[in-house]
C-alpha cells in the first residue's frame, strides 16, 4: 500500500505541475501580453479553463493530504521551515481564485473589470512563482535536518532555507513553464488566426524554461549543491535529461503541425520525466537537508494507516478518474469534436 | 499578542468566513435544484432565470469557498504542526475522503454550469446539479466527523506522548460525529434557507420582480423551515452527548459552577467568572439534570469540580450557547409559522409576516457561528480532548501577529467584494 499512496503522491504533484500549471499559466500570458492583446487571451482562455479550472487545483489538495497523512514528519518540516513562502502561495492563490470569478460572474461589466484584471494576473504569477520557490527551497539542500533545529537561529531556519538563489530561479522556472504549458493548450484550441499569436508565445516561454533550467544548473554547481551530484553521479538521470532536451526539436515542430494532441502529449512526456528524475533520483531522501539525511519512509506511521489511505484514494479515483475524463472530452479537450 | 493568541485568533478568523461559505456551499445547490425541477416540470420561465441566478450565486460562493477551504488545509498545518504531526495519520482518512467530495463537486458543477448547451438529456444535467448538492454535503459531514474527533477522540492508544494502534476507521466513526454532524447539516439548511427567504421576501416586498421573488421565497422556507423544526431535537441529542463526553463544556455552556443534583437551567444573565456566579438569570428548577441527562434529579457536575487551568473561558461559551439556543428556539417558531402559510396564502401579504422574515435574515448564521464558537471555545484548552494543549500545538514561528492581521485583511476584503458582488446580482435580476 506504501507504493500506492507514493505512486498517488507522485501523480497528484504531477497533475497539479501539469492541470493547476496550465490554469496559472493564462493569467501568466495575461500578464505578459501587450494590452491589446489581453483581452484575447482572457477570452479564449476563458471558454476553455472554465469548465475545468476548478478541478485543476485539487490536485494541490491531495498532495497536502497525503503528506499530513502518510509522512507527517516531512509536512511538519516543509509547514514550519517553508512558513513563509507558503502563506505567499495562499495569498496568490487567494487573489487569483476571486479575481477570476469576480472577473467572469459579476452582473455588470463596468470599470471594476480592470481591478479583477490586475489582481488575477499579478497573482498569477506571483502564486507560481512561490510554488517554483518553496519546490526550489525543498531541493537546495538549505533546510535544516530536525537533529539540528534546536540548535539553529531563526534566520537560518526560516529564512535561509529558501531565500537562496537556487529556490528564487525555480520560482522563475516554474512561472515559465506553465506559461508554456498553457500556451500549448492555448494554441490547439483557438482559430488560424489567434494560433499564431499562442505559437509565438508557446515558443518565448519555452526558451526562458530552458533558460532557467541551465541557470539552475550553473548555480548549483557552482555552489556545490548536493542536487548537482546526485545529477550527475546517475547514468539514469543523465540519460533522462537527453531525452527531455531532445524532446524539444519535435516540440518545436509539432506545434505549427495540425494535431493539438500531439505536442501536449510530448510536453506531457517531459514534464513526467521532469519529476519522475526527481524522484528517483531523491528517493527515498526527497527533502534535501543541509545537514544530514532523512528519508520520507522513516516515521511514518504504521501500516494500517496506509491502507486506508490507499483503499481511500483507490476508491476515489474510482468515481473521480471517470468523470473527469468525460468532463475534459465534453468540453472538447481530449479530442476535436 | 503572543504567537499563540495570534494563531488561535488567525485559525477562528479564517473558520468563521470558511463556514458561510461552506455552509452556502452546501445547500444552494439543493435550492437551485429544486427551482430548475420546478422550471421543467412547469416550462415558467421565471424557474429558469432564478434557477440561473442561483446558479452564479453559487458559482460565486463555491469558489470563495473553495479557495478559503484550499487554506485552511494549510493553515492547520502552519498554525498547529504538532497537532497535525500526530493527529494527520489518525484524523487524515475524512479529509482524503472530503478530498474526493469535493473534487466530485467540482466536475459535477463544471457539467452543470456548461452544461446547459452542451448536455442534450435535461434530467442528466439536472442530475449533475443533484450530485453537486449531495457530494458538498458530504464534504460538510466528514470534516465536521475530523472536529468531532478533537472533541472526542479515538482510534487510537495513548500512552507517554506516543500515539499507537492507529485504527483510521475508529477515529472517523468517534463518539461525536454523527450528532455534531446532523446538527451542523441542520444548521447549514436553516442559515442559507432563512437567508436566501429573507432576502428574496424583501425584493417581494419593495415589488421588484415579485413572483420570482416569491417563488424564491417559498423554495428557501420549505428547507429552511423543516430543518428549523427538528435543529432543537438534534442540538438536544448533542447536549446529552457532551453531558458525557465533556462535562466541563457543559458546565461552561450553563454557567454551572458548583456540582448539584437536580440543576437548574440557567437562562441568560451576566457571567461574572472571578465570583463564579450568574447575575440576572432565569432559573428553570431541575431542567439542566433533565435536559442533560433525562432525569430531573441526576446529578450534573460543574465547573469547581475540574482543576482550573482546564476551564475554558465561561463567559464567552455561556453567551454564545444563549445566542444560539435562544435563535433556535425563534426560527423553530418561525418556521412552523411558513407552515401555516403553505395553507392560509394570505398571510404572506401581511406586514408583520413580512418583517419577521426579513429581520429573520442573519439568524440563522448568527446562530451558526455562535454554536461553533460553543464547540471550540468551550474545547479550551485543550487541541484533542483530554490528550493535547493548544498550546503545545502551535507552531514555533514567531511574529505570527502579522500573519493574523494579514488574513484578517484578506477575509475583510473578500467579504466585502463577495457582499458587493452579490448586491449587483440582485439589482441585475431586478432590472428587466
Ligand atoms: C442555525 C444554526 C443553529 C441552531 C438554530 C442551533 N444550533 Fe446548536 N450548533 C450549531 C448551529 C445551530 C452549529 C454551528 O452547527 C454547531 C457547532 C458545532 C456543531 O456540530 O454544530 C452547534 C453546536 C451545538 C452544541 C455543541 C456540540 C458540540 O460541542 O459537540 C449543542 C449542545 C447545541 N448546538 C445545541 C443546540 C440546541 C439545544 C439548539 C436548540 C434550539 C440549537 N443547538 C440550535
Ligand atoms: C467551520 C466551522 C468552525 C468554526 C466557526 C470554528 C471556530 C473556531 C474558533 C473560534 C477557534 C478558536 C478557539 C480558541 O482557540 O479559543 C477554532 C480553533 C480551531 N479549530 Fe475550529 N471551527 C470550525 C470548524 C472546525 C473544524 C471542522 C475543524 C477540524 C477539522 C477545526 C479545527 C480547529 C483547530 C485545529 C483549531 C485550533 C486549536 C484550538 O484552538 O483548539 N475547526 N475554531
Ligand atoms: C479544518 C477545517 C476545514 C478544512 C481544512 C477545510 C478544507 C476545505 C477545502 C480544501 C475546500 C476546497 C476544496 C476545493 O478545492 O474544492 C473546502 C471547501 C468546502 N468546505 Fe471546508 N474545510 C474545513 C472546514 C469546513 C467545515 C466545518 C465545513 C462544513 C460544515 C466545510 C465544508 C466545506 C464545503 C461544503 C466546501 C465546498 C465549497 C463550496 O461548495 O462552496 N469545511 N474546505
Amino acid at each position: 500500500m506504501l507504493i500506492i499512496v507514493l505512486a498517488f503522491l507522485f501523480l497528484s504533484i504531477l497533475f497539479y505541475v501539469m492541470f493547476g500549471g496550465a490554469d496559472f499559466g493564462v493569467g501568466i500570458l495575461e500578464f505578459f501580453s501587450k494590452s491589446k492583446n489581453k483581452e484575447i487571451t482572457k477570452t479564449t482562455s476563458y471558454g476553455i479553463i472554465g469548465p475545468i479550472w476548478e478541478a485543476n487545483h485539487i490536485w494541490l489538495i491531495i498532495c497536502i493530504v497525503i503528506l499530513w497523512i502518510g509522512f507527517p514528519q516531512y509536512y511538519n518540516l516543509i509547514v514550519t521551515q517553508l512558513h513563509f513562502p507558503i502563506t505567499l502561495i495562499l495569498v496568490g492563490i487567494i487573489g487569483r481564485g476571486t479575481a477570476f470569478v469576480f472577473r467572469h460572474y459579476d452582473a455588470f461589466t463596468d470599470n471594476s473589470q480592470i481591478l479583477y484584471d490586475r489582481i488575477f494576473q499579478i497573482s498569477s504569477v506571483f502564486a507560481p512563482f512561490f510554488i517554483g520557490l518553496t519546490a526550489g527551497a525543498v531541493l537546495s539542500g538549505e533546510m535544516i535536518h530536525p537533529d539540528k533545529i534546536s540548535s539553529s537561529d531563526f534566520a537560518t531556519l526560516y529564512i535561509y532555507s529558501w531565500l537562496n538563489p537556487f529556490a528564487i530561479l525555480s520560482g522563475f522556472f516554474i512561472v515559465s513553464i506553465f506559461a508554456l504549458i498553457s500556451a500549448l493548450f492555448l494554441v490547439g484550441e483557438t482559430k488560424i488566426d489567434i494560433q499564431t499569436y499562442f505559437i509565438r508565445k508557446a515558443k518565448r516561454a519555452n526558451i526562458l524554461a530552458v533558460l532557467f533550467g541551465v541557470l539552475l544548473f550553473i548555480e548549483a554547481y557552482l555552489n556545490g549543491r548536493q542536487f548537482i551530484y546526485l545529477f550527475l553521479d546517475n547514468q539514469l538521470t543523465l540519460i533522462v535529461f537527453f531525452t527531455v532536451t531532445a524532446l524539444l526539436f519535435p516540440l518545436w515542430k509539432t506545434l505549427t503541425g495540425p494535431s493539438k494532441i500531439i505536442p501536449r502529449l510530448i510536453l506531457g512526456i517531459q514534464l513526467f520525466l521532469m519529476v519522475f528524475i526527481y524522484a528517483a533520483l531523491a528517493f527515498p531522501n526527497l527533502i534535501l537537508f543541509k545537514n544530514g539525511e532523512l528519508s520520507i519512509l522513516e516515521n511514518t506511521p504504521p501500516d494500517t494507516v496506509f491502507v486506508s489511505l490507499g483503499f481511500s484514494l483507490l476508491i476515489a479515483s474510482v468515481f473521480v478518474l471517470p468523470g473527469l475524463y468525460h468532463l475534459y472530452k465534453t468540453f472538447g479537450l481530449i479530442e476535436k469534436e | 499578542m503572543d504567537t499563540l493568541i495570534a494563531a488561535r485568533m488567525q485559525m477562528a478568523t479564517s473558520m468563521i468566513f470558511h463556514i458561510v461559505f461552506a455552509a452556502i456551499g452546501m445547500v444552494m445547490p439543493f435550492l437551485m435544484i429544486t427551482a430548475h425541477y420546478k422550471w421543467i416540470k412547469s416550462g415558467k420561465e421565471h424557474f429558469l432565470t432564478l434557477t440561473k441566478a442561483w446558479q452564479k450565486g453559487v458559482a460565486i460562493f463555491f469558489v470563495v469557498g473553495a479557495v478559503s477551504g484550499t487554506m485552511l488545509s494549510f493553515e492547520l498545518g502552519l498554525l498547529w504542526p504538532e497537532f497535525m504531526k500526530h493527529a494527520g495519520p489518525i484524523i487524515g482518512m475524512p479529509f482524503s475522503l472530503e478530498g474526493t467530495a469535493f473534487f466530485v463537486e467540482a466536475i459535477a458543477f463544471g457539467f452543470y454550469v456548461y452544461g446547459w448547451q452542451k448536455i442534450k438529456n435535461k434530467w442528466f444535467h439536472w442530475t449533475t446539479g443533484l450530485i453537486v448538492g449531495i457530494s458538498g454535503l458530504a464534504s460538510g459531514i466528514l470534516v465536521v466527523a475530523a472536529n468531532g474527533w478533537m472533541n472526542s477522540p479515538s482510534g487510537f492508544t495513548y500512552k507517554d506522548g506516543v500515539f499507537s494502534n492507529i485504527d483510521p476507521i475508529g477515529a472517523l466513526l468517534n463518539d461525536a460525529w454523527f450528532s455534531q454532524a446532523l446538527h451542523m447539516s441542520l444548521a447549514a439548511f436553516v442559515a442559507v434557507g432563512f437567508a436566501v427567504g429573507g432576502l428574496h421576501l424583501w425584493q417581494y416586498h419593495r415589488k421588484k420582480n415579485p413572483i420570482l421573488h416569491l417563488n424564491a421565497f417559498k423554495i428557501a422556507l420549505l428547507y429552511g423551515s423543516i430543518a428549523a423544526i427538528l435543529i432543537p431535537i438534534s442540538g438536544d441529542i448533542a447536549a446529552k452527548d457532551i453531558a458525557v463526553r465533556q462535562p466541563v463544556k457543559l458546565a461552561a455552556m450553563e454557567a454551572h459552577y458548583e456540582t448539584e443534583k437536580g440543576a437548574d437551567l440557567i437562562i441568560g444573565g451576566i457571567v461574572d467568572e472571578k465570583a463564579q456566579s450568574v447575575d440576572y438569570a432565569i432559573h428553570l428548577p431541575n431542567a439542566l439534570s433533565f435536559l442533560a441527562f433525562g432525569d430531573f434529579n441526576a446529578e450534573v457536575k460543574g465547573l469547581n469540580e475540574f482543576p482550573k487551568d482546564e476551564h475554558p473561558p465561561v463567559a464567552l461559551t455561556h453567551y454564545s450557547f444563549q445566542v444560539m439556543v435562544g435563535i433556535g428556539t425563534l426560527l423553530m417558531l418561525l418556521g412552523a409559522i411558513y407552515f401555516l402559510s403553505m395553507k392560509r396564502s394570505n398571510l404572506i401579504g401581511k406586514k408583520w409576516f413580512i418583517w419577521a422574515f426579513v429581520l429573520a435574515t442573519p439568524l440563522g448564521f448568527i446562530a451558526l457561528e455562535a454554536g461553533w464558537m460553543v464547540t471550540e471555545l468551550g474545547r479550551q484548552p485543550w487541541i484533542i480532548q483530554g490528550i493535547m494543549k493548544t498550546k503545545d500545538a502551535v507552531t514555533p514561528i514567531q511574529g505570527m501577529q502579522y500573519s493574523f492581521y494579514l488574513y484578517l485583511l484578506i477575509y475583510l476584503g473578500l467579504s466585502f467584494t463577495v457582499f458587493w458582488l452579490m448586491n449587483r446580482q440582485v439589482r441585475k435580476l431586478n432590472t428587466p
